[in-house]
Formats: C-alpha cells, sequence, structure tokens
C-alpha cells in the first residue's frame, strides 16, 4: 500500500512548488532589486547634478557666509530639497536649510560631509518601507581651493511609493502565480498517480492469477509503453499458464494409462485362478508398464532439466565420435528391427555444445529413426557445413510424418500414430527434449517429411572457429 | 530551554539597548574612548565617531595621563587615529564646566575637516572622563582654525542627520 506522505504524487507535486517558488522569489527579488537599483541610479545622478550645481554656484561667491549663500539658495529654484547643509572647510555650518538657528556655527560631521571635505563627491541611499532617504554631498572649490562643501538630503516618499507600489505588483503576480502552480501541481500529479495506480492494481489482479485482464491506458507516453509492456507479459504469462495446464493434463493422462494396467492385471492375477505361466505373462505385463513408467518419468526429469538454468561448462567438440557413439549404442536395436545405420562423418566441425546433451540430441532422433521405420529401412547420419553453422542430417526411409502434424511433433506427448507409439514405447517427450537441448545451445532443429517415404531431421549449430576465436 | 531562552532574550535586550543609544555606558570603570571610523558608514546613527572601552591602567595616575594614552591611538582595527604620533597634553585641567586641554604644537599639522574630527573626538572623550559640559582645546604656541582655542560641547556638533521627517517641497 503506498501512502499519501510516501506517493509520487505528493513528492511531484512538493518538487515543483519548491522549484517554482524558489524561481519565483528569485525573479521577485531581482527585478526588486533591480527596479531598485535603477531608481538609485535615476537619483544619484539627479541629486549629485544638483549638488555639483550648487557647489559651482556658491564657489564662485565673492564672500561665503551665510547671507550670500542662504540669497544665492533662494536664487536656485531647482534645488529643492528636504535639507541643504553648507560648510567650510573645518565642517563648520555657514547655512542649513533644515534648523538655521540651532545648526549654523556647529560643526558637521555627517560622514558624507566628511567624504566630500576629503575631496570626493559622496552618494548615499537608503530604502525603507515607501521612503527613500538620498543623500549627496559635494565639495566647494573657490579658487582651486577646497573651501567647504554642500550637503543636501531628500526624503522622498513618492518614488518611495511608486518602488513600494511596484514591488507589491511583482509580489502580487509571484502570489498568483505561484497559486496557480500549485493547482496545477496538484492536478497534474493527481493525473499522473492515478495512472500509476491504474496499472499498480491491474498488476494485482493479474497476480492473483487473472491473465485475462488487461491494462487500458490512454496517450502515447512511457505509462502508456509501460501498460502495454504489462499486457505484453500478461500474454505470455497466459500462454505459459496454458502450456502448463495442458502439460500437467496430459502428463496425469500418460502416468494414467500405464498405473490403469497395472492395476487391472494386478487385479486379474488376484481375482481369477490362473496356471503359473499366465500370472508369468501377467506380471511380465506389469514389469513392462512399470518400466514405461519409470522411462516417462526419467523423460519428464530430463525435459524438466532442459527447461531450466544450463548446468556445466560448454566444450568445443566434433560430433563425429558422439555419433559413432550412439551407433554402437543403438546398432543392436537397429540390427534386431533390421534397419540399417549408415554414416557420413567426414565433413565434421568444432562447435561449442554441452557434451550430454550432443549425444542426448544424436541419441533421440537416431532411436526416432529407428522406431519409426520400416523392417529393411535405413538411418544416415550425415555431419556437413553451411556457411558459419554446423549442420547434423539424420534421415530415415521409414513411414513419414504428415504435414498437418509437422508443426506438433515438438510438443510434449504428442504422438503421430498413437497406437504404434504405445507399442513402440515412445512417451512423446524425445523431439521436445531434443528441441530444448538444441535451443539451449543456440541451434536449431527443422525437419522435412514426406508421408511413406521418410523424415529429415536437420540440426543446426554455430561452429566454433578456434582460429578466428582466439584473435 | 527556557532558562536558554531567557538568556537570549536578555542579551538581545542588552544588545538593542547599548546599540540603539549612541551613548556610552561606563562599563565595570572602563573608560570610553572615541575615535574616527576606519571606514566611513553612510547608515550609521554614529556617523563617523565611534569608541572603544579601555581598561584604567595603573600608571595612567591622573586625567594628563589617561588623556596621552588615549592620544596614542585606537586598539579596535576599525578605528583610526587622526593624532599626530608626536601629539601629547602638555596640560589638563577642569574649570568649573570647562575642561582645557592645552596640546603640543604638533597638533596644528591637523588641517581642515581633520582637525574637526579631531577634537570633537577628544571633546566627547574628556566629556566621558569629566563632569564638564565644554571642552575649551588650545595648542602650544598656534592657533587653531584662525583661533586661540576651539571651544566645544556636546550640543555643538551634528553626527548624523535625523531630519527626515520633513519632506521634500
Amino acid at each position: 500500500v503506498v501512502r499519501w506522505y510516501g506517493s509520487n504524487q505528493l513528492r511531484y507535486a512538493v518538487i515543483n512548488v519548491v522549484l517554482t517558488l524558489a524561481v519565483l522569489l528569485f525573479l521577485n527579488v531581482y527585478t526588486s532589486q533591480t527596479s531598485q537599483k535603477l531608481f538609485y541610479q535615476s537619483k544619484e545622478s539627479s541629486m549629485i547634478e544638483k549638488c555639483l550645481l550648487a557647489s559651482s554656484e556658491i564657489g564662485d561667491l565673492d564672500v561665503i557666509a551665510h547671507s550670500t549663500v542662504a540669497r544665492k539658495i533662494a536664487q536656485m529654484d531647482s534645488l529643492r530639497m528636504s535639507r541643504l547643509i553648507v560648510t567650510d572647510q573645518f565642517g563648520v555650518a555657514i547655512y542649513d536649510s533644515y534648523s538655521p538657528k540651532i545648526t549654523e556655527g556647529s560643526y558637521i560631521l555627517l560622514p558624507e560631509v566628511v567624504a566630500a571635505l576629503g575631496d570626493n563627491d559622496v552618494f548615499s541611499w537608503h530604502y525603507h518601507d515607501g521612503t527613500m532617504l538620498s543623500r549627496v554631498a559635494t565639495p566647494i572649490y573657490s579658487s582651486g581651493a577646497l573651501v567647504g562643501c554642500v550637503y543636501m538630503m531628500e526624503y522622498d516618499t513618492a518614488q518611495g511609493a511608486m518602488i513600494q507600489s511596484l514591488q507589491k505588483n511583482i509580489l502580487n503576480i509571484t502570489v498568483g502565480l505561484e497559486a496557480l502552480i500549485i493547482v496545477y501541481s496538484i492536478f497534474f500529479s493527481r493525473i499522473f498517480s492515478e495512472r500509476i495506480r491504474r496499472i499498480l492494481a491491474s498488476i494485482r489482479i493479474i497476480r492473483v492469477g487473472d491473465y485475462t485482464h488487461r491494462v487500458k491506458m490512454g496517450g502515447s507516453d512511457e505509462l502508456r509503453a509501460l501498460a502495454d509492456e504489462v499486457n505484453d507479459l500478461t500474454d505470455k504469462l497466459q500462454i505459459s499458464e496454458n502450456k502448463r495446464r495442458l502439460f500437467v493434463s496430459d502428463a496425469s493422462h500418460e502416468l494414467k494409462t500405464p498405473l490403469a494396467s497395472i492395476k487391472l492385471l494386478s487385479d486379474s492375477i488376484l481375482q481369477n485362478d490362473m496356471d503359473m505361466e499366465t500370472v508369468r505373462e501377467f506380471v511380465g505385463d506389469i514389469g513392462n508398464e512399470a518400466e514405461r513408467l519409470n522411462r516417462m518419468s526419467q523423460k519428464l526429469l530430463s525435459l524438466s532439466h532442459v527447461e531450466s538454468q544450463q548446468d556445466g561448462e560448454c566444450e568445443i567438440v566434433y560430433m563425429a565420435p558422439t555419433v559413432q557413439k550412439v551407433v554402437r549404442m543403438l546398432s543392436v536395436i537397429a540390427e534386431k528391427n533390421k534397419i540399417r545405420i549408415v554414416t557420413e562423418l567426414d565433413n565434421d566441425s568444432p562447435i561449442l555444445i554441452l557434451e550430454d546433451d550432443l549425444y542426448q540430441i544424436v541419441f533421440n532422433l537416431v532411436e526416432n529413426g529407428i522406431k519409426y521405420n520400416t523392417p529393411g529401412g535405413s538411418v544416415t547420419i550425415r555431419l556437413d557445413r553451411d556457411g558459419d553453422n554446423a549442420l547434423l542430417q539424420i534421415t530415415d526411409n521409414g513411414m513419414g510424418i504428415p504435414e498437418n502434424a509437422l508443426d506438433m511433433i515438438f510438443e510434449r506427448f504428442y504422438r503421430v500414430d498413437k497406437a504404434r507409439s504405445r507399442k513402440s514405447g515412445s512417451s512423446g517427450l524425445g523431439l521436445p527434449i531434443v528441441r530444448g537441448m538444441v535451443e539451449r545451445n543456440q541451434g536449431s532443429i527443422s525437419v522435412q517429411s514426406r508421408v511413406g517415404k521418410g523424415s529429415v531431421f536437420t540440426v543446426a549449430f554455430p561452429v566454433f572457429d578456434t582460429e578466428e576465436e582466439t584473435e | 530551554m527556557k532558562r536558554i531562552l531567557l538568556c537570549l532574550l536578555a542579551a538581545a535586550v542588552l544588545f538593542v539597548s547599548v546599540g540603539c543609544s549612541g551613548q556610552t555606558a561606563q562599563k565595570d570603570g572602563q573608560v570610553a574612548f572615541y575615535y574616527k571610523r576606519a571606514h566611513l558608514d553612510y547608515n550609521s546613527a554614529e556617523g563617523v565617531i565611534t569608541y572603544e572601552f579601555r581598561e584604567p591602567q595603573e600608571h595612567w595616575g591622573d586625567l594628563t595621563n589617561v588623556l596621552n594614552a588615549y592620544l596614542d591611538g585606537p586598539k579596535a582595527s576599525e578605528l583610526t587615529n587622526v593624532f599626530p604620533e608626536d601629539c601629547d597634553v602638555l596640560m589638563f585641567s577642569v574649570l568649573e564646566d570647562v575642561a582645557n586641554v592645552h596640546l603640543s604644537s604638533s597638533f596644528v599639522r591637523l588641517q581642515g575637516v581633520n582637525l574637526t574630527v579631531a577634537c570633537v573626538c577628544l571633546t566627547k572623550t574628556v566629556l566621558e572622563l569629566t563632569p564638564a559640559k565644554t571642552v575649551r582645546i588650545s595648542a602650544e604656541g598656534v592657533t587653531l582654525a584662525g583661533e586661540q582655542y576651539l571651544e566645544l560641547d556636546a550640543q555643538s556638533v551634528l553626527l548624523y542627520d535625523d531630519s527626515n521627517a520633513r519632506k521634500t517641497p
């Protein structure tokens, strides 16, 4: 169960909101700072210009005293400041527009005045809560000598209010945008999570065994691809499950038949008075059925083994020695069935394979060639090469396989002629085992057959070219 | 936790009260010496001048020695000494509300606003050390800004422009 606080929905929403909030805050601060800077630059140039003009006018006076300075400043209409102070070179106030009676004659040690009397033009600026406080000071020169300074202070609420309004608007836009982003994030993450939840719910349904269920997902994004993959996987699971059921059903049926025979024969022995010879015959039949059961269980084990993980290490082998070994093993049965085994092993090539698998493949195919043959027939084993493939070809001139059965012969428990197969002791597992072993050794198997003419099984393995592999 | 919060609160109140007053508080018998700031702060309420506390020394003896120690310059790196190196207090006296400080002739090397800054620093320091309300500063054999002496008090100096209540017309 995915809890809400650990869900992707919340995670994506939070990441979205935090990231956008950070970006908006940055833009907000940046815009605010930039607007303040623009106001600052505008104010700086304007005030320094005014202050320099005042310094120049006062510096041109013959006598710099309160009365002359006051008269000059009164003539300069453009000097509309909250405060204007004129000092001598020692910082003693000559003129103060703010509080003449208190300040004049006092020592003015404002930082701007001290800096200006040190031969500097100074501008300082302070903005707070809708008010803009600007201070400027420039030295006064008379005949080239520094004789004092002009200090101006402007307390401006009009421009301050403009900055405040601008900042407030930017903040409102930011808050509005962030609110939109929050709504969008919640909406988007809900849709996204809903689609993930739909896939999750489908997987849970499939997990409990409903392989007919399919994920329904619109769009053409990654989630749609994921849903398609889940559906493909479910298809495969369904096929696999069908095969498993069929196998269990077939295996049960195949095992049931000899067991039923054994039961019948043993009941007959117990319930009827028989002579010893008949009893011996029945017990012999029971032994045959038991032997059939044994073979079948061994082949089932072998098939299961083939389908599980490959064990053992592949070796580079030539097929001819294995073929010869198989021929030796089956020569007795072949002679008994009057079948001739012919080998053409000259064109042999090395392959990389589990030797036991190769033995089993050759054995099963040759054994089939003998079993489903007619007396006087033959089985030809030929080794050949076709490009990069080594070929093992087993040809018989027996009864052949009908064309409609060719696709089925590699299925478990499939038999073309059930009566004959039972008689010959076939389990219907030999060819599935062969195919499993061929495929797990990167080979392929094909069959060509004509009824009454015989069959040709061709197994192809990639040639292991020792020189090329060494390089 | 409560104790820590109370301590932090007390420290904050103390910091704010000292930082905002612009006045020196005599701190456990220490004395405040005023100097010019090394770097001008255009937004500080204390303007160009601030102070440092100094522990009274045994060899100081009388106020003349204290003032001579003062003239040697500040210890804090953010302060700077405006007085000439060889400037000494030759005579110091307090008569009624007036403190008289007579300095050596090297004081006259200070010119313009530096002379004013030095006089204001000396005045504020003397006003901290004595009950005087006015400080009269003179130098041996020379005039200061064309005067025999300069007379300053706490009201004769404008260190910070707080006239911002009045709008630009």
